[in-house]
């Protein structure tokens, strides 16, 4: 090979290169970031593979929002956490790794289409610089984000090969990326117009017709996939997920448009609101310039990046309740290649004065580069008191076996980040709790954990201490540190030595108040046989009830209806049936007056008909029971 | 089909950079915790088979054996840390054990007897082989301190003899001191 083919080469080698490794400098810390929020879920579905169907049902069920993301987040996860355990490290190199394959093949799809390096050069660097992929390039769980661009921009290099090659095997291989899309992310339905805009925009003239047919099977694809989706996994109709056609429409896409300009934290991070506007209309200036260039010169090559834009933009934008920024890391695809475009088009058109697109770019990094750069730092700050807690509590079961791990004054944020999402569930740790002065700074979420059953009550927290069952730990910065000795040395202040008025049934914390029938704990519930009885503390007003929250197995209660028999000092009180088919119950018993200010009542549940199997009863799952007031 | 070659060639050798060259700024999967500079307090129950309990038992009892038991000589002894509000309410002693087939047939009826500072808590004997409890109630003013010691006599123990150098009194599994 001859030099200049050499040369010719490191350039070409550079297109992509060169934004890879500014990707890269810029999200660095992302690299170190630990697991936070919904990463534990994905994570603990390891525990559910001995399931029937286990590993089936772990790919494949829809998920709480209504998602099927097979590859992308619950195969990533099984995978990863099978051959490496609970270790970022290998999901952050797949995610950088990914992104770095993204830019690479977003590169290869701007020159073919461009024909300039520049132009796929610019198109890889304002992607990378943008503080929206900050999520991607910071938490396992927004992989889906980086594995769907690889699977659009790899469909459609396929495609662009096969509309100028005209070889079928193309065609043939962009149809099972296409196909495999699906199980990165549900954005993967708007490959088919992506492609037909390619036909229209880009492609000769002559190759159009072809082209266009050859997505029409897209097309049904795609709606195949709609149609099958929404049948499995129908769409919210609650909660911030519920789509909604209507004018918010045009609101969410100026606020995305927005937020691709100048990033969503630009004024949280300190910066100047006028640089702000100076930086969005700088921007808006650029963007204009290369509307007008494109009608004076009667181009139509930058409607195919307005169209990847708005396309996969287009499925987020019907969901007012919920705006993301992170949404924008497929999309953005598309304006990095309108603005690759432009500033390649500008400097070979113009020649020197084709320079000052530069101005536009200069501002939009200018916006870029610092946030990007801090907000990844904050991500990385927010996780490192995660693993301080996660990791900690592992190692001081390690050095407690035996007792069970009490925590202290855990920020409300940290909490919300790893406990409310079942932090310690993957680590097969299911008795670890909060104590009960915690109940005044965490915040119960929807989906998340229940405060009432990671929160030990007063009373039992008093019984632990006394019965030496518990190490308290509070969190220090990165780890924790044992603050047994001096939480118990004020424990005798805060706390009184009599019955608590509610119990959770599967934490053996709260052992002593049940009798002793009860079977033992299965993580977090308990199963009583055909009749069991608790202490807790009388009610301390009349029209106080008592609750029972459980859990009925459907496949026993397609048997018979169950009823729930319940007394109070011997007495009954109610009876109720059991026949949801959901299995989930609640039920509740209005309490005698006579047991109004007794410093205990004894608590009687019988379920009949009771179910036997190899000899011991089993009656009902039991979570809480409680006594309540009116 | 070339220059995708090479885009995935070059994305694949990315991977293997950062996953050879990134050590990441942490430790991989632990984190070392802040544990009181005194060492691991003492505990109000042990179980026999936890190798860190040896630092509890002051004399007379022997190595675990088979991860859950220790063999006792004749008279031992085992400090505990008062619980909680004992030293209010006083406590109650546990001490579970076993006493082996090859012992009773040796020694019949054992009687344990349990004191602490001089003054004796219980006494009970076991006509059986097999699992047994002992159980005390610790008055509140023995409970005072931080600690304090439980010495156990047996009437009777196996002496050494051949290759067992040990004096063998019972297979002891637990004990534990609860506040009432």
């Amino acid at each position: 090979m001859t030099r200049t083919a050499w040369k010719d080469r490191a350039i070409g080698a550079l297109v992509w290169l060169a934004p890879v490794l500014f990707l890269f400098w810029i999200f660095q810390d992302g690299f170190d970031c630990w697991f936070i929020d919904d990463d534990f879920a994905w994570l603990g579905l390891i525990r559910q593979l001995a399931r029937p169907h286990g590993l089936l049902l772990s790919l494949f069920e829809p998920a709480a929002q209504g998602t099927i993301r097979p590859w992308s987040e619950r195969g990533f996860f099984l995978l990863f956490e099978t051959l490496f355990g609970i270790d970022n490290y290998p999901f952050r190199i797949a995610a950088f790794a990914t992104m770095a394959l993204d830019i690479a093949l977003l590169a290869w799809v701007m020159r073919r289409i461009t024909g300039s390096r520049i132009a796929a050069f610019i198109a890889g660097m304002v992607w990378a610089a943008n503080t929206a992929l900050m999520t991607v390039m910071t938490w396992s769980s927004a992989y889906n984000e980086a594995m769907c661009a690889g699977f659009l921009l790899g469909a459609l290099a396929l495609f662009i090969r096969y509309a100028e090659t005209e070889r079928r095997r193309y065609w043939w291989w962009q149809l099972a990326v296409f196909a495999l899309g699906f199980g990165a992310l549900e954005i993967n339905v708007v490959y088919p117009a992506l492609a037909a805009a390619y036909a229209l925009f880009i492609a000769p003239p002559e190759r159009r017709r072809v082209l266009l047919r050859s997505v029409a099977p897209l097309f049904a694809i795609s709606v195949a996939y709609f149609v099958l989706h929404s049948a499995v996994a129908p769409v919210p109709r609650s909660g911030p997920y519920v789509v909604h056609v209507d004018w918010r429409v045009f609101r969410a896409m100026a606020l995305y448009g927005k937020w691709s300009l100048l990033p969503v934290d630009w004024e949280a991070f300190g910066h100047s609101r006028l640089l702000g506007k100076i930086i969005i209309w700088t921007l808006v200036a650029g963007i204009a310039a290369i509307a007008a260039i494109e009608v004076r010169k009667r181009r139509i090559v930058a409607l195919f990046f307005i169209t990847w834009y708005l396309a996969t933009l287009a499925p987020v934008l019907v969901l007012p309740e919920h705006h993301s920024d992170y949404y924008l890391t497929i999309p953005l695809i598309g304006f990095a290649m309108l603005c690759g475009w432009g500033a390649a088009r500008a400097v070979l058109e113009f020649g020197a004065r084709g320079l000052v697109a530069a101005l536009p770019l200069a501002a939009y990094f200018i916006g870029m580069i610092p946030i990007s750069r801090s907000a990844t730092h904050w991500a990385l700050l927010k996780t490192e008191p995660v693993r301080g807690l996660v990791l900690g509590v592992q190692a001081a079961r390690r050095t407690h076996p035996g007792k069970t791990v009490l925590l202290d004054r855990i920020p409300a944020s940290v909490y919300t980040d790893s406990i409310a999402h079942g932090a310690f569930y993957p680590m097969k740790i299911d008795d670890v709790f909060l104590t009960p002065e915690s109940k005044d700074t965490i915040r119960a979420l929807p989906d998340t954990a229940d405060p009432e059953k990671t929160v030990l009550e007063p009373e039992a927290a008093w019984h632990a201490i006394v019965n030496d069952q518990v190490v308290i730990y509070s969190l220090s910065g990165n780890h924790l540190r044992n603050v047994t000795e001096a939480y118990e040395r004020s424990a005798p202040n805060r706390f009184s030595d009599r019955l608590p008025s509610r119990l959770d049934a599967g934490n053996p914390l709260y052992s002593w108040l049940l009798g002793p029938t009860w079977l033992g704990p299965e993580s977090g519930v308990r199963w009583m046989p055909g009749s069991a009885e608790v202490r807790l503390r009388g009610p301390e007003s009349p029209g106080s009830k008592v609750e029972l929250e459980g859990f009925y197995p459907r496949e026993q209660l397609n048997g018979a209806t169950r009823h729930l028999i319940v007394t109070v000092d011997g007495v009954e009180i109610g009876d109720q049936k059991i026949s949801d088919p959901s299995g989930d119950f609640r039920r509740t018993y209005a309490l005698p007056e006579s047991s109004i200010g007794k410093a205990e009542i004894r608590i009687g549940i019988r379920v009949e008909p009771v179910e036997r199997r190899d000899g011991q009863e089993y009656g009902a799952v039991f979570g809480k029971i409680s006594v309540r007031p009116s | 089909m070339a220059a995708l070659r090479t885009l995935a060639t070059a994305s694949l050798f990315f991977a293997l950079v950062i996953a050879g060259a990134c050590r990441g700024k942490y430790h991989r999967a632990a984190v070392e915790n802040e544990e009181p500079a005194s060492g691991p307090r003492l505990a109000a129950s042990l179980k026999m088979g936890d190798p860190t309990a040896s630092a509890q038992l002051v004399k007379g009892l022997y190595g675990v054996e088979s991860g859950s038991w220790r063999w006792t000589s004749g008279h031992f002894s085992i400090l505990l840390r008062s619980p909680l509000a004992a030293a209010q309410r006083g406590g109650t002693l546990t001490f579970s054990f076993t006493i082996p087939d090859v012992v009773y047939q040796k020694l019949g009826k054992i009687t344990m007897t349990v004191s602490s500072g001089g003054k004796k808590l219980n006494s009970d004997s076991f006509g059986t082989a097999g699992v047994h409890t002992l159980t005390a109630d610790v008055p509140a003013d023995l409970l005072i301190k931080d600690s304090v010691t439980f010495d156990f006599d047996l009437d009777k123990a196996l002496p050494p003899s051949g290759a067992e150098s040990r004096e063998l009194g019972v297979i002891a599994t637990a004990i534990s001191l609860e506040s009432k």
